[in-house]
């Protein structure tokens, strides 16, 4: 892989035996001239001001022919504005790497963090599998083949490191940047920085301890019930059986790293199993609160074939994210679909200085949502689980699809629950000869788990929008298309939710978070549930609206979405175009409210709103305002 | 809510009040008439200058069904219309009901081919706005409305009928032969050549080259293929080339010399009650008139009096 390449070019081993003998090693030479220009105090010459995204990086390192990668991470330091992406913060594995130097004076703005809370619980989770560790076995195996091989050569290297350890640096401080890979899992403040302890400072001898804790791993997977266990409970059960106590689980990550570095290991990703099973030992080994670990024999959904996994799941949001609070003064979480705005603070335990929530200022209502509870036939529609199987549900959420697409022109985007619901009602629809009626006015295209038929789906999609073709597109609540892709303009005048995204109720690790939740914050499974759905319905309709000149309709088709405790927690933006006319509609109501919106919505539209009040600020009106202001 | 008793009849009846409002308007131009069946657009009449054979055919059993193709309908129009002559202004005005178009290649081919040609293209939507359709207008430099109701429709339709401003940049500059006939004389009996009916000379008008009869004017004869018109309509067509400049607005001040009467009606200006006393000026004769002069001049009239009225060669 890229890395494994790059790191056979640029390890500091490598450089060090390329200087002695040039000829037979291979270096890179975009990295040695980037570290000719670090030495020299040079980087910013290769760097004039300006802004710079990957592709104009990568173009960059080629005419100067200058590793970009390693430029970048090096001028994070200098730059005034850095894009990137959550776990380069929140993610101890990657964030004290990247982000170490970040000034305490920095603005960190979250943007679309509405799924904060999940990406700081994934940063701290592990899984491990039957993979993972025969993986880390192999590992194993071929790391005590090293230290034997070192062992015969080069027998001073080891023992440079014992004495190293003796000394008392657990960590090997300040590496060079080429060899720092991954950092240790658990936050910064957590790590601890004291001697490695004794029965671990020989190589074999964390091998040894090693091999214990990936056989102790291997028989709690034999297990054929669910157990559900708190990490305090687990690492006694590790002490008793392998012998490990909690502080040689805590270190593991790091004497791990000092290992393979001495051992001048250069292809990583062939150990990333035993480094999985490091980082699962030190996470265990440092938090006893807010985590649990959780062991499946069986996937639910699945019963017959048995496929046993450990996860240790995080809990507690506030955990990743604190450390983010402690160090930058001033921190911004934002988004369109952040409600009900107090929950945040709860879930991420702090206290904002400031929460506010802000509207939409439209000269035109150029947003139609929609409540749907019944089909023509009167008869009430939901996802609700005993009823999406019933064939009159499923023929009124078919004919609302077909009266929309003969309606409605360019392009509409449905959202269902799930990939399994999705199947069955595509097939239920093509049984009852519903879908190729709706062929005849509309192209189908539908998302699948796989990302390259997915973009090329969305490719085409957008193909048949702009030639007037005109498509339907079936996507999922929680899937990739759901979280980034606009439908903005043309290619999405309408929006489906089909039933109220809610998560896989039955999951254990949902579930264990649920009792957490509502222990440690009081905050009710009920509650959690409907808001955690609602935040996707509302990241979902929201995909259709991207400007004020642009509109579109939504329609959350659902007898459920009436109920006044599920339509509170829709964004501001939403509420205050959904009119009480628009609520508790049947399919030819909607029709007629598109239609009617359709056509108002074609009119001209002027939009600076230079008619009546303006939307749209000049500079002369900002100069105006500034004055105005400052006369008060 | 919709078009009442179907959206056939309610286009064909607007279409007709259409037609003549545009020959009103342009008596030197010519209509044709396209439908869009099944995919595959028809031509119900010749590009002709004449309204009554188009509301012939409007009149005829109109049937619509079948998907509808915007690409098959601009090639076909196109194709027409390329055998225009360079000083003719080309448009076309769809009236699309559909809401997609199922076409058999690409069309924005077709689209960059109708912008070669300077095809104007506008189209007025009944249903909801599509997105090609916009796309076209902006490209070809037409106008892209949709109808809200019966009556707005009406009102977007007649719209169409006075050219479009930017007209005088397309024309070259051409000399364009015409003929301006006379009428016959009372003894003259002929037959003449549009019905093929015997006539008498004064109900027809003689071509000036090759003497046949014809009966209406603006015309082309169809023994020589001279354009026929007479004056008038030349000078309704001009004053939308070169219209009347719109008028300044200004407020009498105490002391003015002049302007005390409209120019055009000799009414006061001055109101008594010390009322803002606001009338406008052409920028050209520097005439002062009264809004309802102004009205009358820019709307029917099409001439300033004042302007008129200046002996002076330089204008």
């Amino acid at each position: 892989s890229v890395d494994t390449a790059c790191r056979r070019l640029t390890a500091s081993w490598v450089r060090d035996k390329a200087a002695s003998d040039p000829e037979s090693t291979p270096l890179c030479e975009f990295f040695e001239s980037f570290d000719r220009a670090a030495s020299a105090g040079d980087l910013a010459s290769f760097m004039p001001p300006g802004v710079y995204t990957l592709a104009d990086l990568r173009s960059l390192g080629r005419e100067r022919r200058i590793c970009p990668y390693f430029l970048a991470r090096q001028m994070v330091k200098y730059a005034n504005v850095v894009v990137y992406s959550y776990q380069y913060l929140l993610d101890p594995k990657v964030a004290s790497i990247v982000s170490r130097e970040m000034q305490k004076e920095c603005v960190v703005v979250f943007d679309e963090a509405h799924n904060i809370d999940n990406v700081c619980i994934e940063a701290l989770s592990v899984s491990v599998r039957k993979q993972t560790l025969e993986g880390a076995e192999r590992n194993l195996r071929r790391i005590s083949q090293e230290i034997d091989r070192f062992k015969a050569t080069d027998a001073n290297r080891l023992r440079a490191e014992y004495n190293r350890l003796v000394d008392g640096l657990a960590q090997r401080g300040n590496l060079p940047i080429s060899d720092a890979w991954l950092a240790n899992p658990s936050l910064p403040d957590d790590i601890l920085k004291e001697a490695v302890p004794g029965n671990i400072r020989k190589a074999e001898h964390f091998l040894a301890v090693l091999k214990r804790l990936v056989r102790f791993l291997d028989g709690r997977l034999e297990t054929e019930n669910v157990e559900n266990e708190m990490p305090v409970s687990f690492v006694a059960s590790i002490h008793s059986q392998a012998g490990i106590d909690q502080r040689m689980l805590r270190f593991c990550y790091d004497r791990l790293h000092s290992l393979l570095l001495t051992l001048e290991i250069t292809d990583t990703d062939e150990f990333m199993h035993i480094q999985t099973i490091c980082d699962f030992a030190t996470l265990i080994g440092t938090y006893s609160r807010g985590f649990s670990i959780i062991i499946e024999p069986y996937d639910d959904r699945m019963p017959e074939v048995r496929d046993p996994v450990i996860q240790l799941s995080c809990h507690d949001a506030s955990l990743a994210i604190q450390p983010v609070f402690d160090r930058f003064q001033t921190v911004v979480i934002t988004s369109g679909t952040l409600s009900p705005i107090d929950l945040y603070p709860r879930l991420l335990n702090f206290n904002p200085v400031i929460s506010r929530s802000f509207t939409m200022s439209l000269t035109r209502d150029c947003i139609c949502p929609m409540v749907l509870t019944r089909g023509s036939d009167q008869l009430p529609v939901s996802t609700k689980f005993d009823m999406r199987s019933d064939p009159g549900v499923v023929r009124n959420y078919g004919r609302l699809l077909l009266e929309m697409a003969s309606s409605v022109p360019d392009g509409i985007v449905c959202f269902f629950v799930s990939y399994s619901y999705m199947d069955g009602i595509v097939n239920s629809w093509n049984e009852m000869g519903i879908l190729q009626d709706i062929m005849q006015h509309k192209l189908v295209f539908i998302e699948t788990p796989d990302v390259v038929e997915t973009t090329l789906a969305l490719d085409n999609y957008r193909k048949a929008c702009d030639c007037g073709r005109g498509a339907v597109f079936f996507s999922v609540a929680r899937g990739k298309v759901a979280e980034g892709i606009d439908f903005d303009r043309h290619y999405g005048r309408l929006v489906i939710m089909f039933g109220v995204p809610f998560q896989y109720t039955l999951s254990k690790i949902l579930r264990a978070r649920l009792e957490y939740l509502r222990e440690t914050f009081q905050i009710k499974e009920g509650d959690f549930l409907t808001f955690d759905a609602l935040r996707q319905a509302a990241q979902c309709v929201g995909r259709v609206i991207r400007s004020k000149a642009d509109y579109g309709m939504m329609i959350f088709a659902d007898k459920r979405y009436s109920r006044h405790d599920k339509r509170s927690k829709l964004p501001g933006w939403i509420l205050s175009h959904l009119h009480d006319a628009h609520l508790n509609l049947s399919t030819d109501m909607a029709l007629h409210t598109a239609r009617e919106f359709l056509r108002r919505m074609a009119q001209p539209y002027d939009k600076a709103g230079s008619g009546g009040k303006k939307t749209l600020l000049t500079e002369e009106d900002l100069q105006d305002m500034a004055r105005d202001a400052m006369e008060m | 809510m919709d078009y009442r008793p179907s959206r056939m009849a309610v286009v064909a009846k607007c279409a007709e009040a259409f037609i003549r409002e545009f020959f009103d308007q342009n008596p030197l131009s010519h209509v044709g008439l396209v439908t869009i069946k099944d995919g595959i657009s028809h031509r119900l009449t010749e590009i002709g200058g004449s309204p009554e054979s188009q509301i012939n055919a409007l009149m005829g059993k109109l049937e619509c069904s079948g998907d509808s193709s915007l690409q098959n309908a601009l090639e076909l129009v196109n194709g027409y219309l390329n055998q225009i002559p360079s000083y003719g202004h080309k448009e076309v005005l769809f009236l699309y009901s559909a809401l997609n178009t199922c076409d058999p290649g690409d069309i924005m081919e077709t689209i960059e081919k109708c912008k070669k040609s300077k095809v104007r293209c506008s189209v007025i939507g009944l249903a909801a706005e599509i997105f090609i359709c916009k796309h076209l207008c902006e490209e070809t430099g037409g106008s892209y409305t949709v109808a809200l109701d019966e009556s707005h429709f009406k009102e977007l339709l007649l719209e169409h009928a006075p050219p479009p401003p930017a007209i005088a940049e397309y024309a070259a500059a051409n000399l364009i032969k015409m003929g301006f006939p006379q009428r016959g004389a009372e003894d003259l009996i002929s037959i003449c050549s549009c019905h093929k009916k015997i006539k008498s000379g004064a109900e027809g008008y003689i071509c000036p080259r090759c003497k046949v009869n014809v009966c209406e004017l603006p015309t082309e004869c169809r023994t020589c293929g001279l354009t026929l018109v007479s004056s008038p309509h030349l000078a309704r067509s001009y004053h939308h080339l070169f219209p009347v400049a719109p008028f300044d607005e200004v407020t009498f001040k105490l002391g003015q010399k002049g302007g005390q009467n409209c120019f055009g009606c000799q009414q006061s200006l001055i109101n008594t009650g010390g009322q803002s006393n606001i009338h406008v000026r052409c920028p050209k004769c520097n005439h002062h008139f009264c809004f309802d002069c102004d009205i009358y001049i820019h709307e029917s009239l099409h001439n300033c009096p004042g302007c008129e009225s200046q002996r002076s060669s330089s204008r």
